[in-house]
Protein backbone atom coordinates (compact mmCIF):
# COMPACT_ATOMS: atom_id res chain seq x y z
CA UNK A 1 0.00 0.00 0.00
CA UNK A 2 2.98 2.30 -0.30
CA UNK A 3 3.00 5.48 -2.28
CA UNK A 4 -0.67 6.41 -1.89
CA UNK A 5 -1.32 10.07 -1.11
CA UNK A 6 -4.13 10.92 1.28
CA UNK A 7 -5.48 14.13 2.76
CA UNK A 8 -5.55 13.17 6.43
CA UNK A 9 -8.21 15.60 7.58
CA UNK A 10 -10.45 15.16 4.55
CA UNK A 11 -10.18 11.45 3.72
CA UNK A 12 -9.18 9.72 6.91
CA UNK A 13 -9.95 11.41 10.22
CA UNK A 14 -13.44 10.66 11.57
CA UNK A 15 -14.17 8.31 8.66
CA UNK A 16 -16.10 5.10 9.13
CA UNK A 17 -14.09 1.86 8.79
CA UNK A 18 -15.93 -1.13 7.35
CA UNK A 19 -14.70 -4.72 7.22
CA UNK A 20 -14.57 -7.12 4.26
CA UNK A 21 -18.35 -7.73 4.60
CA UNK A 22 -19.22 -4.05 4.79
CA UNK A 23 -19.90 -4.20 8.55
CA UNK A 24 -18.97 -1.05 10.49
CA UNK A 25 -15.92 -1.59 12.70
CA UNK A 26 -15.07 1.74 14.32
CA UNK A 27 -14.08 5.19 13.17
CA UNK A 28 -10.65 6.53 12.34
CA UNK A 29 -10.08 8.58 15.48
CA UNK A 30 -6.41 9.29 14.88
CA UNK A 31 -3.54 8.12 12.67
CA UNK A 32 -0.04 6.85 13.40
CA UNK A 33 2.66 8.50 11.33
CA UNK A 34 6.15 7.29 10.56
CA UNK A 35 8.88 9.60 9.32
CA UNK A 36 10.81 8.22 6.41
CA UNK A 37 14.60 8.28 6.86
CA UNK A 38 15.32 10.11 3.62
CA UNK A 39 13.40 13.18 4.85
CA UNK A 40 10.35 12.72 2.65
CA UNK A 41 6.74 13.32 3.77
CA UNK A 42 5.51 11.29 6.75
CA UNK A 43 3.89 7.92 5.99
CA UNK A 44 0.63 6.76 7.60
CA UNK A 45 1.59 3.46 9.22
CA UNK A 46 -1.66 2.68 11.04
CA UNK A 47 -5.17 3.94 11.76
CA UNK A 48 -6.04 4.37 15.44
CA UNK A 49 -9.53 3.91 16.82
CA UNK A 50 -11.56 4.04 20.02
CA UNK A 51 -11.43 6.22 23.14
CA UNK A 52 -7.69 5.58 23.52
CA UNK A 53 -7.17 7.52 20.30
CA UNK A 54 -10.09 9.96 20.53
CA UNK A 55 -9.32 11.15 24.07
CA UNK A 56 -5.79 12.44 23.43
CA UNK A 57 -6.94 14.03 20.16
CA UNK A 58 -9.68 16.11 21.78
CA UNK A 59 -8.11 18.87 23.79
CA UNK A 60 -9.13 20.14 27.21
CA UNK A 61 -11.03 18.59 30.08
CA UNK A 62 -13.27 16.45 27.84
CA UNK A 63 -10.34 14.82 26.05
CA UNK A 64 -8.40 14.20 29.29
CA UNK A 65 -11.43 12.59 30.95
CA UNK A 66 -12.04 10.25 28.01
CA UNK A 67 -8.38 9.24 28.01
CA UNK A 68 -8.40 8.76 31.80
CA UNK A 69 -11.54 6.61 31.79
CA UNK A 70 -10.13 4.48 28.99
CA UNK A 71 -6.78 4.05 30.77
CA UNK A 72 -8.59 2.94 33.95
CA UNK A 73 -10.82 0.48 32.09
CA UNK A 74 -7.98 -1.26 30.29
CA UNK A 75 -5.81 -1.47 33.43
CA UNK A 76 -3.22 1.10 32.46
CA UNK A 77 -2.27 -0.24 29.03
CA UNK A 78 -3.87 2.78 27.35
CA UNK A 79 -2.73 1.97 23.83
CA UNK A 80 -5.42 2.74 21.26
CA UNK A 81 -6.74 0.01 18.97
CA UNK A 82 -4.44 -0.12 15.95
CA UNK A 83 -5.41 -1.02 12.39
CA UNK A 84 -2.35 -1.61 10.24
CA UNK A 85 -2.31 0.10 6.83
CA UNK A 86 -1.60 -3.32 5.32
CA UNK A 87 -5.25 -4.28 5.92
CA UNK A 88 -6.66 -1.20 4.18
CA UNK A 89 -8.22 -1.76 0.78
CA UNK A 90 -10.03 1.11 -0.91
CA UNK A 91 -10.49 4.53 0.64
CA UNK A 92 -13.71 6.19 -0.50
CA UNK A 93 -15.89 8.21 1.85
CA UNK A 94 -15.16 5.31 4.16
CA UNK A 95 -12.13 3.13 4.77
CA UNK A 96 -12.68 -0.38 3.41
CA UNK A 97 -10.62 -3.06 5.15
CA UNK A 98 -9.82 -6.49 3.70
CA UNK A 99 -10.18 -8.42 6.97
CA UNK A 100 -13.16 -9.41 9.16
CA UNK A 101 -14.27 -7.04 11.95
CA UNK A 102 -13.82 -9.77 14.58
CA UNK A 103 -10.09 -10.05 13.76
CA UNK A 104 -9.38 -6.37 14.46
CA UNK A 105 -8.21 -4.78 17.70
CA UNK A 106 -11.26 -2.49 17.47
CA UNK A 107 -13.45 -5.54 18.14
CA UNK A 108 -11.95 -5.99 21.63
CA UNK A 109 -14.56 -3.71 23.27
CA UNK A 110 -17.44 -5.39 21.41
CA UNK A 111 -16.04 -8.79 22.42
CA UNK A 112 -15.84 -7.70 26.07
CA UNK A 113 -19.48 -6.52 25.98
CA UNK A 114 -20.47 -9.77 24.25
CA UNK A 115 -18.63 -12.00 26.75
CA UNK A 116 -19.77 -10.15 29.86
CA UNK A 117 -23.29 -8.93 29.08
CA UNK A 118 -24.98 -9.50 25.74
CA UNK A 119 -23.75 -13.08 25.19
CA UNK A 120 -25.17 -14.11 28.58
CA UNK A 121 -28.73 -13.15 27.63
CA UNK A 122 -30.66 -15.97 25.91
CA UNK A 123 -31.29 -15.36 22.22
CA UNK A 124 -28.26 -13.19 21.48
CA UNK A 125 -27.33 -15.36 18.52
CA UNK A 126 -30.69 -15.04 16.78
CA UNK A 127 -31.73 -12.26 14.48
CA UNK A 128 -35.03 -10.66 15.58
CA UNK A 129 -37.95 -12.54 14.06
CA UNK B 1 -50.92 1.55 -3.09
CA UNK B 2 -51.30 -0.74 -0.07
CA UNK B 3 -47.81 0.24 1.03
CA UNK B 4 -48.64 3.95 0.80
CA UNK B 5 -51.88 3.50 2.73
CA UNK B 6 -50.12 1.48 5.41
CA UNK B 7 -47.33 4.05 5.64
CA UNK B 8 -49.76 6.96 5.93
CA UNK B 9 -51.80 5.21 8.61
CA UNK B 10 -48.74 4.35 10.69
CA UNK B 11 -47.45 7.92 10.24
CA UNK B 12 -50.68 9.27 11.82
CA UNK B 13 -50.40 6.97 14.84
CA UNK B 14 -46.64 7.49 14.94
CA UNK B 15 -46.97 11.27 14.99
CA UNK B 16 -48.84 11.33 18.31
CA UNK B 17 -46.85 10.20 21.36
CA UNK B 18 -46.91 11.03 25.07
CA UNK B 19 -45.47 14.49 24.36
CA UNK B 20 -48.29 15.42 21.96
CA UNK B 21 -50.97 14.00 24.26
CA UNK B 22 -49.77 16.01 27.25
CA UNK B 23 -48.84 19.23 25.43
CA UNK B 24 -52.11 19.51 23.48
CA UNK B 25 -54.39 18.65 26.40
CA UNK B 26 -52.49 20.93 28.76
CA UNK B 27 -52.45 23.95 26.43
CA UNK B 28 -56.16 23.44 25.66
CA UNK B 29 -57.03 23.31 29.36
CA UNK B 30 -55.09 26.49 30.12
CA UNK B 31 -55.10 28.63 26.95
CA UNK B 32 -58.17 27.33 25.08
CA UNK B 33 -57.34 27.37 21.35
CA UNK B 34 -54.98 30.35 21.67
CA UNK B 35 -51.92 28.18 20.90
CA UNK B 36 -53.50 26.21 18.02
CA UNK B 37 -51.36 28.17 15.51
CA UNK B 38 -48.23 26.43 16.81
CA UNK B 39 -49.38 22.97 15.65
CA UNK B 40 -49.38 23.65 11.87
CA UNK B 41 -46.00 25.40 12.21
CA UNK B 42 -44.61 22.32 13.99
CA UNK B 43 -46.15 19.95 11.45
CA UNK B 44 -44.67 21.82 8.48
CA UNK B 45 -41.32 21.81 10.31
CA UNK B 46 -41.27 18.05 10.88
CA UNK B 47 -42.35 17.47 7.26
CA UNK B 48 -39.39 19.50 5.96
CA UNK B 49 -36.95 17.94 8.42
CA UNK B 50 -38.07 14.31 7.99
CA UNK B 51 -38.17 14.58 4.21
CA UNK B 52 -34.61 15.99 4.08
CA UNK B 53 -33.30 13.38 6.54
CA UNK B 54 -34.98 10.52 4.63
CA UNK B 55 -33.58 11.75 1.30
CA UNK B 56 -30.06 12.19 2.71
CA UNK B 57 -30.13 8.69 4.25
CA UNK B 58 -31.60 6.95 1.19
CA UNK B 59 -29.15 8.53 -1.28
CA UNK B 60 -25.92 8.71 0.74
CA UNK B 61 -26.60 5.37 2.53
CA UNK B 62 -25.07 6.92 5.63
CA UNK B 63 -26.67 7.39 9.04
CA UNK B 64 -27.32 10.79 10.60
CA UNK B 65 -24.72 10.74 13.36
CA UNK B 66 -21.97 9.49 11.04
CA UNK B 67 -22.70 12.50 8.80
CA UNK B 68 -22.94 14.90 11.74
CA UNK B 69 -19.53 13.74 12.94
CA UNK B 70 -18.01 14.12 9.50
CA UNK B 71 -19.48 17.61 9.12
CA UNK B 72 -18.96 19.02 12.61
CA UNK B 73 -15.75 17.22 13.60
CA UNK B 74 -15.23 14.83 16.51
CA UNK B 75 -15.48 17.41 19.30
CA UNK B 76 -18.60 19.37 18.28
CA UNK B 77 -20.32 16.14 17.27
CA UNK B 78 -19.58 14.64 20.68
CA UNK B 79 -21.24 17.61 22.43
CA UNK B 80 -24.15 17.20 20.01
CA UNK B 81 -24.32 13.48 20.79
CA UNK B 82 -24.42 14.10 24.56
CA UNK B 83 -27.28 16.62 24.24
CA UNK B 84 -29.27 14.50 21.77
CA UNK B 85 -28.76 11.32 23.74
CA UNK B 86 -29.87 12.93 27.02
CA UNK B 87 -33.05 14.39 25.51
CA UNK B 88 -33.85 11.13 23.76
CA UNK B 89 -33.34 9.38 27.10
CA UNK B 90 -35.83 11.71 28.85
CA UNK B 91 -38.32 11.03 26.05
CA UNK B 92 -37.79 7.27 26.40
CA UNK B 93 -38.45 7.52 30.16
CA UNK B 94 -41.59 9.59 29.51
CA UNK B 95 -42.92 7.07 26.95
CA UNK B 96 -42.33 4.13 29.33
CA UNK B 97 -44.25 6.05 32.02
CA UNK B 98 -46.96 6.84 29.45
CA UNK B 99 -47.51 3.15 28.66
CA UNK B 100 -47.61 2.39 32.41
CA UNK B 101 -50.12 5.21 33.03
CA UNK B 102 -52.38 3.91 30.25
CA UNK B 103 -52.25 0.47 31.90
CA UNK B 104 -53.05 2.06 35.28
CA UNK B 105 -56.14 3.73 33.83
CA UNK B 106 -57.27 0.43 32.33
CA UNK B 107 -56.59 -1.76 35.38
CA UNK B 108 -56.49 0.58 38.44
CA UNK B 109 -53.14 -0.99 39.32
CA UNK B 110 -50.62 1.75 40.19
CA UNK B 111 -48.41 2.72 37.24
CA UNK B 112 -45.23 2.23 39.28
CA UNK B 113 -45.97 -1.49 39.38
CA UNK B 114 -46.37 -1.57 35.59
CA UNK B 115 -43.10 0.17 34.82
CA UNK B 116 -40.74 -2.85 35.22
CA UNK B 117 -43.01 -4.99 33.02
CA UNK B 118 -43.32 -2.27 30.37
CA UNK B 119 -39.55 -1.72 30.32
CA UNK B 120 -38.99 -5.46 29.96
CA UNK B 121 -41.48 -5.68 27.07
CA UNK B 122 -39.90 -2.74 25.26
CA UNK B 123 -36.48 -4.36 25.56
CA UNK B 124 -37.85 -7.78 24.59
CA UNK B 125 -39.53 -6.52 21.42
CA UNK B 126 -36.27 -4.85 20.34
CA UNK B 127 -34.25 -7.95 21.26
CA UNK B 128 -36.47 -10.61 19.74
CA UNK B 129 -39.30 -9.42 17.49
CA UNK B 130 -39.30 -8.64 13.80
CA UNK B 131 -39.55 -4.92 14.10
CA UNK B 132 -41.29 -4.17 10.78
CA UNK B 133 -44.27 -6.24 11.93
CA UNK B 134 -44.41 -4.59 15.35
CA UNK B 135 -44.13 -1.16 13.76
CA UNK B 136 -47.25 -1.79 11.69
CA UNK B 137 -49.18 -3.40 14.56
CA UNK B 138 -48.54 -0.50 16.92
CA UNK B 139 -49.07 2.04 14.13
CA UNK B 140 -52.49 0.61 13.28
CA UNK B 141 -53.59 0.27 16.92
CA UNK B 142 -52.38 3.83 17.47
CA UNK B 143 -55.07 4.87 15.01
CA UNK B 144 -57.59 4.21 17.79
CA UNK B 145 -56.57 7.66 19.02
CA UNK B 146 -59.16 8.73 16.45
CA UNK B 147 -61.55 8.23 19.38
CA UNK B 148 -60.54 11.82 20.29
CA UNK B 149 -61.98 13.03 16.97
CA UNK B 150 -65.17 10.95 17.40
CA UNK B 151 -65.65 12.41 20.88
CA UNK B 152 -65.24 15.95 19.55
CA UNK B 153 -67.77 15.29 16.80
CA UNK B 154 -70.27 13.74 19.25
CA UNK B 155 -69.86 16.73 21.58
CA UNK B 156 -71.13 18.89 18.72
CA UNK B 157 -69.11 22.02 19.43
CA UNK B 158 -69.72 25.46 17.96
CA UNK B 159 -67.08 25.04 15.22
CA UNK B 160 -67.18 28.73 14.35
CA UNK B 161 -66.35 29.71 17.92
CA UNK B 162 -63.46 27.23 18.07
CA UNK B 163 -62.08 28.56 14.81
CA UNK B 164 -62.49 32.15 16.02
CA UNK B 165 -60.66 31.22 19.22
CA UNK B 166 -57.81 29.72 17.22
CA UNK B 167 -57.53 32.57 14.73
CA UNK B 168 -57.78 35.37 17.33
CA UNK B 169 -55.38 34.15 20.03
CA UNK B 170 -55.81 35.88 23.39
CA UNK B 171 -53.86 34.96 26.52
CA UNK B 172 -56.59 34.04 29.06
CA UNK B 173 -56.97 35.97 32.31
CA UNK B 174 -54.59 34.69 34.97
CA UNK B 175 -51.90 33.44 32.55
CA UNK B 176 -48.78 35.45 31.72
CA UNK B 177 -47.17 35.98 28.33
CA UNK B 178 -44.03 34.12 29.44
CA UNK B 179 -46.06 30.98 30.24
CA UNK B 180 -47.92 31.38 26.95
CA UNK B 181 -44.69 31.30 24.96
CA UNK B 182 -43.23 28.55 27.15
CA UNK B 183 -46.15 26.31 26.18
CA UNK B 184 -45.82 27.40 22.56
CA UNK B 185 -42.29 25.95 22.69
CA UNK B 186 -43.59 22.77 24.35
CA UNK B 187 -46.16 22.24 21.56
CA UNK B 188 -43.54 22.97 18.92
CA UNK B 189 -41.09 20.50 20.49
CA UNK B 190 -43.80 17.84 20.76
CA UNK B 191 -44.54 18.10 17.03
CA UNK B 192 -40.88 18.23 15.92
CA UNK B 193 -39.38 15.49 18.12
CA UNK B 194 -35.85 14.75 16.86
CA UNK B 195 -35.91 11.03 17.72
CA UNK B 196 -38.34 10.50 14.84
CA UNK B 197 -35.61 11.70 12.50
CA UNK B 198 -32.87 9.40 13.94
CA UNK B 199 -35.27 6.49 13.80
CA UNK B 200 -36.59 7.29 10.36
CA UNK B 201 -33.24 7.77 8.64
CA UNK B 202 -31.61 4.75 10.29
CA UNK B 203 -34.57 2.64 9.11
CA UNK B 204 -34.13 4.03 5.59
CA UNK B 205 -30.56 2.71 5.48
CA UNK B 206 -31.34 -0.68 6.97
CA UNK B 207 -34.25 -1.23 4.63
CA UNK B 208 -32.07 -0.17 1.66
CA UNK B 209 -34.29 2.63 0.44
CA UNK B 210 -33.65 3.84 -3.07
CA UNK B 211 -35.13 6.56 -5.24
CA UNK B 212 -38.45 4.70 -5.67
CA UNK B 213 -38.94 4.43 -1.91
CA UNK B 214 -38.43 8.16 -1.59
CA UNK B 215 -41.75 8.77 -3.37
CA UNK B 216 -43.58 6.53 -0.90
CA UNK B 217 -41.76 8.22 1.98
CA UNK B 218 -42.78 11.65 0.72
CA UNK B 219 -46.42 10.56 0.52
CA UNK B 220 -46.29 9.16 4.07
CA UNK B 221 -44.83 12.35 5.44
CA UNK B 222 -46.99 14.75 3.41
CA UNK B 223 -50.29 13.04 4.23
CA UNK B 224 -49.59 11.26 7.53
CA UNK B 225 -48.05 14.11 9.52
CA UNK B 226 -50.75 16.73 8.73
CA UNK B 227 -53.43 14.20 9.71
CA UNK B 228 -51.47 13.57 12.92
CA UNK B 229 -51.45 17.35 13.44
CA UNK B 230 -55.24 17.50 13.05
CA UNK B 231 -55.56 14.71 15.61
CA UNK B 232 -53.40 16.79 17.99
CA UNK B 233 -55.72 19.76 17.49
CA UNK B 234 -58.79 17.67 18.35
CA UNK B 235 -57.12 16.82 21.69
CA UNK B 236 -56.61 20.54 22.27
CA UNK B 237 -60.21 21.34 21.26
CA UNK B 238 -61.62 18.71 23.66
CA UNK B 239 -59.56 20.17 26.51
CA UNK B 240 -60.80 23.65 25.56
CA UNK B 241 -64.45 22.54 25.62
CA UNK B 242 -64.44 20.16 28.59
CA UNK B 243 -61.49 20.94 30.88
CA UNK B 244 -61.09 24.75 30.59
CA UNK B 245 -64.66 25.68 31.70
CA UNK B 246 -64.34 23.40 34.74
CA UNK B 247 -60.95 24.79 35.67
CA UNK B 248 -59.36 21.31 35.41
CA UNK B 249 -55.60 21.38 34.71
CA UNK B 250 -53.75 18.47 33.22
CA UNK B 251 -51.37 16.93 35.71
CA UNK B 252 -52.01 13.26 35.05
CA UNK B 253 -52.79 11.21 31.96
CA UNK B 254 -56.33 10.57 33.23
CA UNK B 255 -57.21 14.22 32.61
CA UNK B 256 -56.07 13.87 29.00
CA UNK B 257 -58.59 11.03 28.63
CA UNK B 258 -61.33 12.62 30.76
CA UNK B 259 -63.18 14.46 27.94
CA UNK B 260 -63.49 11.21 25.96
CA UNK B 261 -64.76 9.32 29.03
CA UNK B 262 -67.38 12.02 29.71
CA UNK B 263 -68.60 12.18 26.11
CA UNK B 264 -68.34 8.57 24.89
CA UNK B 265 -68.49 6.59 28.13
CA UNK B 266 -66.73 3.35 28.94
CA UNK B 267 -66.42 1.89 25.45
CA UNK B 268 -64.92 5.11 24.09
CA UNK B 269 -62.47 5.25 26.98
CA UNK B 270 -61.47 1.60 26.43
CA UNK B 271 -60.74 2.21 22.74
CA UNK B 272 -58.84 5.38 23.59
CA UNK B 273 -56.68 3.58 26.15
CA UNK B 274 -55.70 0.93 23.60
CA UNK B 275 -54.78 3.79 21.25
CA UNK B 276 -52.69 5.55 23.92
CA UNK B 277 -51.02 2.27 24.88
CA UNK B 278 -50.07 1.52 21.27
CA UNK B 279 -48.91 5.05 20.46
CA UNK B 280 -46.70 5.37 23.55
CA UNK B 281 -45.38 1.80 23.28
CA UNK B 282 -44.47 2.40 19.63
CA UNK B 283 -42.71 5.62 20.62
CA UNK B 284 -40.88 3.81 23.45
CA UNK B 285 -39.52 1.34 20.87
CA UNK B 286 -38.45 4.17 18.58
CA UNK B 287 -36.71 6.14 21.33
CA UNK B 288 -35.11 2.94 22.69
CA UNK B 289 -33.66 2.14 19.26
CA UNK B 290 -32.65 5.78 18.76
CA UNK B 291 -30.52 5.70 21.91
CA UNK B 292 -28.50 2.87 20.34
CA UNK B 293 -28.44 4.45 16.86
CA UNK B 294 -26.99 7.79 17.97
CA UNK B 295 -24.14 6.35 20.06
CA UNK B 296 -23.25 3.49 17.69
CA UNK B 297 -23.24 5.78 14.66
CA UNK B 298 -21.00 8.33 16.36
CA UNK B 299 -18.42 5.69 17.33
CA UNK B 300 -18.73 3.75 14.07
CA UNK B 301 -19.97 0.56 15.76
CA UNK B 302 -22.17 -2.01 14.04
CA UNK B 303 -25.86 -1.22 14.63
CA UNK B 304 -29.28 -2.18 13.33
CA UNK B 305 -32.62 -3.61 14.31
CA UNK B 306 -32.08 -6.55 11.94
CA UNK B 307 -28.62 -7.44 13.31
CA UNK B 308 -28.16 -10.39 15.63
CA UNK B 309 -27.34 -8.98 19.07
CA UNK B 310 -24.04 -10.87 19.06
CA UNK B 311 -23.00 -9.04 15.89
CA UNK B 312 -23.73 -5.62 17.43
CA UNK B 313 -23.11 -6.11 21.17
CA UNK B 314 -22.29 -2.52 22.15
CA UNK B 315 -25.34 -1.19 20.25
CA UNK B 316 -27.54 -3.59 22.22
CA UNK B 317 -25.80 -2.70 25.48
CA UNK B 318 -26.54 1.02 25.02
CA UNK B 319 -30.24 0.25 24.43
CA UNK B 320 -30.44 -2.14 27.38
CA UNK B 321 -28.80 0.36 29.75
CA UNK B 322 -30.98 3.24 28.45
CA UNK B 323 -34.20 1.28 28.95
CA UNK B 324 -33.20 0.18 32.47
CA UNK B 325 -32.11 3.69 33.51
CA UNK B 326 -35.23 5.22 31.92
CA UNK B 327 -37.42 2.85 33.92
CA UNK B 328 -35.47 3.63 37.11
CA UNK B 329 -35.87 7.37 36.51
CA UNK B 330 -39.68 7.14 36.38
CA UNK B 331 -39.69 4.64 39.26
CA UNK B 332 -38.32 7.38 41.54
CA UNK B 333 -41.91 8.74 41.61
CA UNK B 334 -40.77 11.82 39.71
CA UNK B 335 -43.91 13.33 38.11
CA UNK B 336 -44.15 11.63 34.68
CA UNK B 337 -46.05 14.57 33.22
CA UNK B 338 -43.18 16.89 34.25
CA UNK B 339 -40.64 14.51 32.66
CA UNK B 340 -42.71 14.64 29.47
CA UNK B 341 -42.87 18.45 29.54
CA UNK B 342 -39.11 18.82 30.06
CA UNK B 343 -38.37 16.28 27.32
CA UNK B 344 -40.40 18.17 24.69
CA UNK B 345 -39.25 21.63 25.73
CA UNK B 346 -35.58 20.58 25.71
CA UNK B 347 -36.15 18.78 22.37
CA UNK B 348 -37.24 22.11 20.92
CA UNK B 349 -34.15 23.83 22.32
CA UNK B 350 -31.80 21.19 20.89
CA UNK B 351 -33.38 21.02 17.41
CA UNK B 352 -30.77 23.18 15.60
CA UNK B 353 -28.06 20.66 16.59
CA UNK B 354 -29.40 18.03 14.20
CA UNK B 355 -31.48 20.18 11.86
CA UNK B 356 -28.63 22.44 10.75
CA UNK B 357 -26.19 19.69 9.65
CA UNK B 358 -29.00 17.89 7.79
CA UNK B 359 -29.94 21.11 5.99
CA UNK B 360 -26.32 21.59 4.87
CA UNK B 361 -25.94 17.97 3.70
CA UNK B 362 -29.29 18.03 1.84
CA UNK B 363 -27.73 20.79 -0.30
CA UNK B 364 -24.44 18.99 -0.97
CA UNK B 365 -24.33 17.05 -4.29
CA UNK B 366 -21.49 14.82 -3.01
CA UNK B 367 -24.05 13.21 -0.67
CA UNK B 368 -27.38 13.44 -2.50
CA UNK B 369 -26.35 13.76 -6.17
CA UNK B 370 -28.89 15.73 -8.21
CA UNK B 371 -31.55 15.46 -5.48
CA UNK B 372 -30.40 18.58 -3.62
CA UNK B 373 -33.03 20.80 -1.98
CA UNK B 374 -35.18 22.83 -4.36
CA UNK B 375 -35.18 26.62 -3.94
CA UNK B 376 -38.63 26.45 -2.41
CA UNK B 377 -37.54 23.90 0.20
CA UNK B 378 -34.45 25.96 1.01
CA UNK B 379 -36.56 29.09 1.36
CA UNK B 380 -38.83 27.36 3.90
CA UNK B 381 -35.94 25.56 5.58
CA UNK B 382 -34.06 28.83 6.12
CA UNK B 383 -37.11 30.42 7.76
CA UNK B 384 -37.34 27.36 10.01
CA UNK B 385 -33.66 27.54 10.88
CA UNK B 386 -34.31 31.08 12.10
CA UNK B 387 -37.37 29.96 14.12
CA UNK B 388 -35.38 27.08 15.65
CA UNK B 389 -32.56 29.40 16.69
CA UNK B 390 -34.99 31.85 18.34
CA UNK B 391 -36.74 28.97 20.14
CA UNK B 392 -33.42 27.51 21.21
CA UNK B 393 -32.21 30.82 22.71
CA UNK B 394 -35.56 31.59 24.40
CA UNK B 395 -36.21 28.16 25.96
CA UNK B 396 -33.97 28.14 29.05
CA UNK B 397 -34.74 31.76 30.12
CA UNK B 398 -38.49 31.09 29.70
CA UNK B 399 -38.15 27.85 31.65
CA UNK B 400 -36.55 29.76 34.53
CA UNK B 401 -38.93 32.76 34.45
CA UNK B 402 -42.08 30.57 34.38
CA UNK B 403 -40.62 27.97 36.79
CA UNK B 404 -41.26 25.26 34.21
CA UNK B 405 -44.64 26.60 33.11
CA UNK B 406 -46.33 26.50 36.51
Amino acid sequence: MAGRKVDLALNLLDCQMVDMNGEPCGNVDDVELEWSLDGGPPIVSALLSGPGALGPRLSGYLGRSIAAVHARLVHGAAEPARVSMGTVGRITHQVELVVAAQDLETWAFQQWVLDNVIGKIPGSGHAPE
Amino acid sequence: MFQIALGVLTAIGGFVDIGDLVANAETGSRFRMALAWVVPIGVLGIILYAEMAGRVAALSKRPVFDLIRERLGARMALANLCASFFINFLTLAAEIAGVALALELATSVNYLLWIPLVAFLVWFVIWRMRYSVMENVFGMLGLLLITFAIALWRFGPDWGALLHDASHPVVPYGEGHATYFYFAIALFGAAMTPYEVFFFSSGAIEEHWGKADLKIERANVLIGFPLGGILSLTIMALATLVLFPRGIQVDTLSQVALPVALILGKLGLALLLVGIFAATFGAALETGLSSGYTVAQYFGWPWGKFEKPKDAPAFHLVMLVSIVLGALLVLTKVDPIKVTEYSIVLSAAALPLTYFPILIIANDPTYVGDKVNSRFVNFLATIYLFILLVVSIATIPLMIITKGGS
